[in-house]
């Protein structure tokens, strides 16, 4: 009896339904409804989650009610509930709550303060209905509902042009990677008639499914993760997106959303494992992006976009975690991460909400006026960092060490400077945000601690961002949830731990040594490597790259387009009929002459020819009518 | 439910669509009004294919494309009412707001 599951995703479904149509009339604009919901959302959650520690619950389960039939096919929307979905259930119904809470007062001066909830309640139906799915095809539908809501909140405020345009952005370059997604699901069907997880993987073990096949399906399923999750070369649209409200930021771009990209390899995984050579290529884009992300964060002046690149880099952890066969250290990743990245995003619009600014060079000091929100920030930026005994520690150790003990060794280096990257630009922030003297002397005395709606979320996100790692591991909950078949065992290694704890460490020296006591020195350092600070500030110059190679070449497309149609369209076709018809006119004047003055009355034809084309449609109506009425009868 | 009812229902939608592509004066519901005649189109086609011909897919296969063909349709009509709407400053179908000669 696992039907009521079903409940989990459909709750918030059916508040965005009530709040977009009722909200209106209803108390607080119907805040407290989606928040219900979801809440009921987390107690069913935690409900399975008892029910599968106490053994009650034996996964996988699943259940499937009939789409619709296509032919021989049969189309089906259902649940599956594994380990790995239970977790993701109880990881997004969380972190959707405790956002919508933290909303309440961070959007309560926002117009459109209903449809910012019945989006949010949209996405969260979406991503638990993404997650709960039995099927590829009712993850699409999920995928792109959330891509949809995603580019709703986005641009939000699209009362802002750059907010309208990042939503563009968002939408189109996930587009991109979702053309791949959609050709890969379309060969799993052609290869399998089926798009049942359960059964592809059945198909798969029984080795239905030739490995050439294979390669192909993981690499186009793959194209979908590298767009949702903002991988290399996809991975421009996620920096713009902070243009979104700030919950939307740590909801939908920090903690669920740009994480179903490696919940898809996740899902899919039977078909890369089957494909090591696809696997290879999954590594070096998780690695390369974790590289390229973090070093795009260290010149970043926006707390935001300094938090967006750290996630770019993370889910390129994921996604690397996947390359090298370490797939419980991947999912394992995305939990802790979650924690702590919604945690530093709800901290950070905390910041915000204080500053009224998002750019760190005009903060400073902030630890004195806001207390509790330096502390969260504090324990997620530590975790973040992969301080010892921070969650984020476990899974980003546990990553590297797979990928040291898999033999990848150019990939444990890249993790490592990542490492070490990332605990620079993460110190810096933290520096330039609360330490130091306040560089706006104003901005410094209005800043005041946010409200305990705000706050007592990040207080709640604190204790997953410092617990959850010690507590999943000692307990043994990482393999019991995150299993996968016939991989090979992780081997703890001594020295991979201390490379790379080490060089996070460093980097919290090098980071806390010049920030924020050395700016000046900064500053020069800055201008005396000029062309490399230009090159990272302006992100590796990759927008002007696509927007020279891709979107110019639209636009001289659409100059084309615009030639063809003055000239040939318009001089040709429109002009020449008009020409023939300047022709015709001459009987026309006879027969005006000649016939209308004598047959019929000038009103009848001024009625009939009023130019209203309505009216011409309506006559050829009542002709058809005619016609069929003559031939019917 | 017999084909009986699902045809009365699109001929309901085919007419409702019908009278607002005559009556109404907004380009937009008139837009609007097409897009129900089509919807009535898709009906007949999903219908007769489920009553008539089960186990089949080709009226559900053409339902399809009808859906795709009215995208694009939307697509092009309010790009073409967009640009009517900023060069006339409305977007009636009346008279007398069109330039004549």
């Amino acid at each position: 009896m696992i039907e009521y599951a079903v409940l989990i995703a459909l709750l918030p479904l059916l508040s965005a339904i009530l709040i977009f149509f009722f909200g209106r009339w209803l108390p607080m604009k119907g805040a407290w409804l989606g928040i219900l919901a979801v809440a009921a959302s987390l107690v069913l959650s935690i409900d399975l989650f008892m029910r599968f520690m106490d053994g009650s619950l034996v996964t996988p389960v699943w259940s499937s009610w009939t789409w619709f039939t296509a032919g021989i096919y049969r189309f089906e929307v259902g649940i599956l509930l594994d380990e790995a979905s239970i977790v993701m259930l109880l990881m997004v119904s969380t972190v959707s709550l405790l956002v919508q809470i933290y909303s309440l007062s961070y959007m309560s001066d926002a117009p459109h303060f209903k449809r910012f909830y019945a989006y949010l309640s949209l996405f969260t139906f979406s991503m638990l209905g993404l997650v709960m799915a039995n099927n590829y095809l009712q993850f699409f539908v999920g995928w792109e509902l959330m891509g949809a809501c995603s580019y709703f909140l986005i641009s939000f405020e699209f009362e802002r042009e750059a907010a309208g345009a990042a939503g563009n952005k968002a939408f189109l370059t996930t587009r991109l990677g979702d053309l791949g997604f959609y050709a890969g699901l379309l060969t799993i069907f052609y290869v399998s008639g089926t798009f049942n997880f359960i059964q592809i993987q059945e198909h798969l073990r029984d080795g239905y499914i030739s490995s050439h096949m294979c390669y192909i399906i993981a690499l186009l399923m793959f194209c979908g993760s590298v767009g949702k999750s903002a991988q290399f070369p996809l991975h421009v649209w996620l920096p713009d997106a902070m243009e979104g409200p700030t919950p939307v930021s740590a909801l939908i771009h920090a903690a669920t959303m740009v994480a179903a990209g490696v919940f898809l390899v996740a899902r899919a995984y039977g078909f890369f494992v089957a494909a090591p050579d696809a696997l290879q290529i999954v590594a070096w884009v998780g690695g390369i992006t974790a590289v390229f992300a973090a070093t795009m964060a260290i010149t970043e002046n926006d707390i935001k976009k300094v938090l967006a690149y750290s996630t770019i880099s993370q889910l390129g952890y994921m996604i690397m975690a996947m390359g090298v066969l370490a797939y419980p250290a991947g999912l394992f990743h995305l939990t802790t991460h979650a924690a702590f990245k919604a945690l530093l995003f709800l901290a950070a619009g905390s910041v915000i909400h204080a500053a009224h600014t998002n750019d760190m060079t005009k903060m400073g000091s902030l630890s004195k006026q806001l207390l509790l929100t330096t502390i969260t920030f504090f324990c997620g930026t530590l975790s973040l960092i992969g301080f010892p005994l921070t969650s984020g520690y476990y899974s980003k150790e546990m990553i590297l060490n797979s990928a040291f003990t898999g033999g990848h060794f150019v990939l444990f280096g890249i993790g490592c400077f990542t490492a070490f990257l990332t605990a620079f630009y993460m110190t810096r922030a933290f520096g330039l945000t609360f330490l130091g003297t306040p560089r706006e002397r104003d901005r410094f005395a209005h800043a005041h601690e946010s409200p305990w709606s705000m706050t007592l979320p990040l207080l709640l996100l604190s204790i997953p961002a410092l617990g959850l790692g010690l507590v999943m591991t000692s307990s043994g909950l990482v393999d019991k949830f995150f299993g996968w078949p016939g991989l090979p065992a992780t081997v703890e290694s001594h020295k991979a731990g201390a490379i790379a704890v080490g060089s996070g460490l460093a980097g919290i020296v090098l980071g806390g040594i010049l920030y924020p006591g050395q700016l000046p020195f900064v500053g020069r350092l800055a201008v005396r490597f000029s062309p490399l600070y230009r090159l990272l500030q302006r992100k590796y110059y990759i927008d002007e790259l696509y927007g020279f190679l891709f979107i110019r070449r639209t636009v001289d497309l659409a100059h084309v387009a615009n030639w063809f149609d003055a000239y040939v369209i318009d001089r040709v076709f429109v002009d020449g009929f008009g020409k023939i018809v300047d022709q015709l006119s001459v009987v026309k004047r006879w027969v005006n002459d000649h016939v209308r003055e004598n047959v019929f009355s000038d009103a009848l034809a001024r009625r009939l020819q009023n130019s209203l084309a309505q009216n011409y449609l309506l006559v050829m109506t009542l002709g058809f009518v005619m016609f069929v009425l003559w031939r019917v009868f | 439910m017999t084909l009986y009812h699902f045809l009365i229902l699109s001929v309901l939608l085919f007419s409702i669509g019908l009278y607002g592509v005559l009556s109404r004066r907004n380009i937009l519901s008139v837009l609007m009004s097409i897009e129900l005649m089509f919807n009535a189109a898709n009906i007949n086609f999903v219908a007769f294919n489920y009553f008539r011909y089960p186990g089949q897919v080709w009226g559900m296969g053409f339902a399809i494309f009808v859906i795709t063909l009215a995208a694009a349709e939307a697509v092009v009509g309010l790009s073409l009412i967009l640009a009517g709407a900023r060069h006339f400053g409305s977007s009636s179908t009346r008279p007398g707001t069109a330039p004549h000669d």
